[in-house]
Order: structure tokens, then C-alpha cells, then sequence
């Protein structure tokens, strides 16, 4: 367990520069998932705090010590790969005990760190199987026993829920959830599916081009998003965003269409945001037409059109609305958000 | 359906000549060799009747230098394939782990050496090797052998080890490996297949060698094929039993080595499957 600090770490390969000096404090025992679009970096500054790829510019500071020079074997670190990356020739127990037997630790306390991690992770069945004998869950839990059996200071995990099942993933994230808070290990934790980064992080560090866009607790995301990048990102479906002007009277779409504003009106507003759960029906609401209408049964999903911008909207009760008649809903004016035209949240 | 049947058969026949026409030079060599040396041009050919070593036996004194000979093909190729192969794998690990631009140079050269006829290489390296007092000893042979054999021995384990997945590695520095290290203990054991396919190849290729012993060796370190083409072109009339049995005795090591390895050879064809 300890405190990881990055400041201003950057890396370029030749000519590009992926990274552009980002900075992040993870305190002792936080759970901190580095999220993003493909492309923005985030294994590269995972693979940097691990000592995998060189720093080019900056440091990084693991419990105090700064490991820019130091190889990854003396970082104590352990990762958990995307391909899970477990030794085809070795056995579940030796993949478990390697890192152990390589610091020359006795043998039998070898056996008793393995058993013990394979109870957490009920792999006690599994010890003497080869990789290649294991379904993808299990070897899932397999690089997870890999990682915890040498009780690092800091767990790396670099998607590694992506090559499973849509059910599996559900019950690995809960696993890995319940992990951390079992061994309050130092945790980051990278992933693209901003899902899981909502519900396993104790704090959330959105990237994009290789720079940070905000970092915040999830809910701090969400309800304060600091610009449109973030707002899309952060909540399932994505925010809709209405390009319009902002006046004395309220906010008008591109349309012509007046919206219920807050009382706070910055004439420097061109978007205004609200999340698709945020719009509920009101019979003096503005109308929407209904292009698509998706009952999942605990919820109502309705695509539709403003004028002629889209809109999402989800209701928690079920409507019969037809494709093409009107409905009327209202947005909660206490979770509007608006911004200005570099995308930057207003309010 | 008929038409089937007739078209297996003579497939089967055809492959049948194309065996028979593959290995009867050999069995006929093999079967000669433990013949009395007066029957083995009788016709009709017969069968052994009585299987006799007396060729065997004779070697020592018809070919006087072929066993010593046979020693040092067995010495040159054990050393050839054993530098060869060092030499493979650790350029292999740096073709394949580092890709950097400045790598194309050795790669470039490393085959570039490969086009060079062998009795070109020969001509300037001869008086070199006489000065640094290297002629009729092994080391120009086993020095040799591996500059040539080395490229394409990287080549195909480069091929190898681009298959096997860089995190393996990574993962293994994690776990407190360097990164040679890393190399050693996982991606080795992982490659033996490969490994003693390429050896195959190498010490077949260098058992084989005939240039470079005929022009660097005198006496002490001839290997064996230098002897058995001077053993044919012997003026007093060639003693074919001798020969045989000199030839079977020099085919025996290669096959064995099949048969030993055979079977990590097979593992090859399954590579693939180390991946997940
Ligand atoms: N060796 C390299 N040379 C040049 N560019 C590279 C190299 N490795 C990665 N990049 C670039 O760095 C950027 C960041 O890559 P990275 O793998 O960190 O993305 P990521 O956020 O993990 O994406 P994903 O979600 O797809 O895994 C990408 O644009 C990629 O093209
Ligand atoms: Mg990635």
C-alpha cells in the first residue's frame, strides 16, 4: 500500500507526443480508474507507472520513491494484463508462486501465500491445471492470484475485464471491487467502458489526446462535469447536447424553440446540456417528437427530435407513444448544465 | 465410384515408385553394406542371406583415417550447432524484442554474408587461417559453418519468437525478472520445438559440409565426407563393400538425431496453440 504521485509525466515516440505532461495524486489505498476514448494514452501511462515503457519527461513517485530509473522488477508493482499474460508452461500454482520463487522465498511459505490467495479467488481446485485448461474467467482470476500473492504496493490492472462476457464482466468487477476493499491496495485500474469506471472507482481520471480532461469521484463527474468531452463521456446513455442561443428570456435551440432555463443566464452559453434521465414528462413541456421508441422493461428509452436535433430521453414509467406523435417532457432545471462554445461548462 | 477406386490406386502406385525411387538407392547402400563385397553387383540381387560386419570390420584398414574422421564430423557439427544456435537465439531476441530502426543495418549484413558463395569466402580467409595457424584444425571449420548457417537460423526463430506474446515477458519482468531474464526463463522453454527443429536443420547442414573441410583440413581434422569422396576415387579399383559400410555408418547419426528429436519436431505443427 502506498501513495502514488505522477507529475507531469510525458512520452513521446519520435515525433508524437502521446502524453503531454499529465499530473495525478492517488492516496494510500484509493481505487483510481484512468478512463478514455482508444488512442488517449492510458496504457501508455499505466505501462510508465510499471516501468514497461520509458518516462520521457516528468516523474513518478511510488510510496515515496521516485522510479523514473528504476526497472519494474524493483517497483514493487504487479499488473493484470488485457491478454492476462499467464505462463503457457507453467502451472497455475507455478504461475502464482513465480514472482515468490524468483525473490527466493522458502518453499513452503510459497505454498501457503498460493493456497491462500486461491482460496480468495476459489482457485484451491484449479492449482495444477495448465493455463490452456482454463476458461476465461479463471484465468482471469488466475493473473489476479498472480498479482496479489506478492502483496505489492500498488495492483495495475490494464482492461483486464475486456475479453469476457458481458455477464462475467458484471461479476469479475464485483470480484475485483470486493478485492480491493478486502486488501486496500493501492489500485489504477484502466478501462474504456466508463461503466466500470463509474462503479468500481474511488476516484475517476477522464483522458483524452494524451492530456487529463478532469479527475473527480464519479458522482463529481457526473454532476459537474467541466466540459462537454467529459459530460458526453461520464453517463449512460450520453447527455444530449442542444446547440442554441442563450438571452434574456431563456435559451433558445437553433429552432427556435424556447427551453425552461435556469435563473442563471451567461449570454456566452451556446450548448445546453441534459442528461437523458434528467428529461421527465410534462404535459406543458416542450414537445419532442418520437423517432424510436425501446422499452427494456425497468425503463423506457425514447429517441427523438427537437426541431432537428436528436434527443435521448429515459423515463422509468412505461409510455405508448407511437414513431412520429409528440410528447411532451420538461428537463430538471436543477441538472441542466451549459457551455460555452469551446465546449467548457458554464454552469 | 469406380472411377474413384482406380484413381486411389494409381495415386497409391504412383506414390509407391516415388518411395521406391526415394529410398532404394539408400536401402540398396544399406543392405549392400552388410553383404560380402563379391555379391553385392550379383544379379538377379539377392536378399542377405547371411548378414555379415566383415565391411564393418574392414574399415579400420581399407579407410584407415574414417573413424577418426567420423570424430571430427560429430566434433564440428556438435560445436557448429551449439554456436550457431547461441548466436540465433540471442539475435533473435534482439530482432524480435527491440524494434529499432537501426536494426535493419546487422539484418541487412546477415544476410548479405549468406549470398557469398562458400569457395568465394574460402579464397581470402585461407591465408588468414594460415597465419593465425588454424589449417587442418577445427575451428575454421566450426567458424565457418555457423556464419553461414546463423542467418537463416535466425531468421526461423525470429519467426518463433514473434509468436509468442511480448506480455509473457512483461509480465515476467513484473514478477522481478530483468529482461533477459525474462527472455531465459519464459519465452526459452517456450521455443524448444522451434529450437530443436532449427538444431536439425544446422547439423544436418554442417554434417554435410564438404567445402570447407576439403580446402582448411589436410589430415588431423578432415571430417568424414572429404574421406569417403577420396575413398571412391581410389585408383586401385573402389572396394564397394567398404564403402557401403562406411557411408551406412556416416548416415547413422543424422537419423538418430531425427528420431530423437522427432518429436518435439511434431510440436511445431501446435505452436500456435501456446497463445491464451
Ligand atoms: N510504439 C509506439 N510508437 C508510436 N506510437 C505509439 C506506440 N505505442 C502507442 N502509440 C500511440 O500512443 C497512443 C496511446 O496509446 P495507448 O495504448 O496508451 O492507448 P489506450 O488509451 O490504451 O487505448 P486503448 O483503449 O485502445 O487500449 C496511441 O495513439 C498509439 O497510437
Ligand atoms: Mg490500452
Amino acid at each position: 500500500m502506498s501513495r502514488v504521485q505522477i507529475r507531469q509525466a510525458g512520452k513521446r515516440y519520435a515525433a508524437v507526443e502521446v502524453l503531454k505532461g499529465v499530473s495525478v495524486d492517488i492516496e494510500d489505498g484509493q481505487f483510481v480508474v484512468l478512463v478514455g476514448p482508444s488512442g488517449c494514452g492510458k496504457s501508455t501511462l499505466l505501462r510508465m507507472i510499471a516501468g514497461l515503457e520509458e518516462i520521457s519527461s516528468g516523474e513518478i513517485d511510488i510510496g515515496g520513491r521516485v522510479v523514473n530509473d528504476l526497472q519494474p522488477k524493483d517497483r514493487d508493482i504487479a499488473m493484470v494484463f488485457q491478454s492476462y499474460a499467464l505462463y503457457p508452461h507453467k502451472t497455475v500454482a507455478d504461475n502464482m508462486g513465480f514472482a515468490l520463487r524468483l525473490k527466493r522465498v522458502p518453499e513452503a511459505e510459497i505454498k501457503a501465500k498460493v493456497m491462500r490467495a486461491a482460496e480468495i479467488l476459489s482457485l484451491t481446485n484449479l492449482l495444477d491445471r495448465y493455463p490452456r485448461q482454463l476458461s476465461g474467467g479463471q484465468r482471469q482470476r488466475v493473473a489476479m492470484g498472480r498479482a496479489i500473492v506478492r502483496d505489492p504496493q500498488v495492483f495495475l490492472f490494464d482492461e483486464p475485464l475486456s475479453n469476457l462476457d458481458a455477464k462475467l464482466r458484471v461479476q469479475m468487477r464485483a470480484e475485483i471491487k470486493e478485492l480491493h476493499q478486502r486488501l486496500k491496495t493501492t489500485t489504477i485500474y484502466v478501462t474504456h467502458d466508463q461503466v466500470e469506471a463509474m462503479t468500481m472507482a474511488d476516484k475517476i481520471v477522464v483522458m483524452r489526446d494524451g492530456s487529463i480532461e478532469q479527475i473527480g469521484t464519479p458522482l463529481e463527474l457526473y454532476d459537474r462535469p467541466k466540459n462537454m468531452f467529459v459530460a458526453g463521456f461520464i453517463g449512460s446513455p450520453s447527455m444530449n447536447f442542444i446547440k442554441g442561443t442563450m438571452s434574456s428570456p431563456g435559451f433558445t435551440t437553433e429552432d427556435g424553440i424556447a427551453l425552461p432555463t435556469p435563473a442563471e443566464r451567461p449570454a456566452s452559453a451556446t450548448v445546453y446540456g441534459v442528461r437523458p434521465e434528467h428529461l421527465r414528462l410534462a404535459d406543458d413541456g416542450i414537445p419532442l417528437e418520437v423517432v424510436v421508441l425501446e422499452p427494456t422493461g425497468s425503463e423506457t428509452i425514447v429517441l427523438g427530435k427537437l426541431g432537428k436535433q436528436n434527443i435521448t430521453c429515459v423515463f422509468r414509467e412505461r409510455i405508448s407513444a407511437q414513431a412520429g406523435s409528440i410528447i411532451r417532457v420538461r428537463p430538471d432545471l436543477q441538472a441542466v448544465h451549459l457551455f460555452d462554445q469551446n465546449g467548457a461548462a458554464i454552469r | 465410384m469406380s472411377g474413384n477406386i482406380t484413381g486411389r490406386i494409381l495415386v497409391f502406385v504412383l506414390l509407391c515408385i516415388a518411395v521406391i525411387w526415394a529410398f532404394f538407392p539408400i536401402l540398396f547402400m544399406i543392405s549392400s553394406s552388410f553383404k560380402p563385397g563379391n555379391l553385392i553387383w550379383s544379379y538377379p540381387p539377392k536378399l542377405i542371406a547371411e548378414p555379415t560386419f566383415a565391411n564393418y570390420q574392414n574399415i579400420a584398414t581399407l579407410f584407415p583415417r574414417f573413424w577418426k574422421s567420423f570424430f571430427n564430423s560429430v566434433i564440428v557439427t556438435a560445436l557448429t550447432t551449439a554456436l550457431t544456435l547461441t548466436m540465433a537465439i540471442a539475435s533473435a531476441f534482439v530482432f524480435s524484442r527491440l524494434r529499432q530502426p537501426w536494426l535493419k543495418v546487422p539484418a541487412f549484413l546477415m544476410i548479405f554474408v549468406r549470398m557469398f558463395p562458400g569457395i568465394v569466402v574460402v579464397i581470402p580467409l585461407y591465408p588468414v587461417f594460415n597465419e593465425l595457424g588454424w589449417l587442418d584444425t577445427v575451428t575454421p571449420l566450426v567458424l565457418c559453418g555457423a556464419a553461414f548457417a546463423v542467418s537463416m537460423a535466425t531468421l526461423l526463430i525470429k519467426t518463433f519468437v514473434d509468436d509468442i506474446p511480448v506480455d509473457l515477458e512483461e509480465a515476467a519482468m513484473i514478477d522481478g525478472c530483468s529482461r533477459v531474464g525474462a527472455f531465459i526463463r519464459i519465452t526459452l522453454p517456450l521455443l524448444t520445438p522451434a529450437i530443436a527443429a532449427v538444431s536439425l536443420v544446422v547439423a544436418i547442414g554442417s554434417w554435410n559440409e564438404y567445402l570447407f573441410p576439403l580446402v582448411f583440413t589436410s589430415n588431423d581434422a578432415r571430417t568424414a565426407p572429404v574421406i569417403i569422396a577420396i575413398a571412391m576415387s581410389n585408383e586401385d579399383g573402389v572396394a564397394w563393400g567398404g564403402i557401403m559400410a562406411m557411408a551406412t555408418a556416416y548416415l547413422a547419426p543424422p537419423l538418430l538425431l531425427v528420431l530423437m528429436l522427432h518429436k518435439q519436431i511434431t510440436n511445431v505443427m501446435t505452436m500456435g496453440a501456446v497463445k491464451g
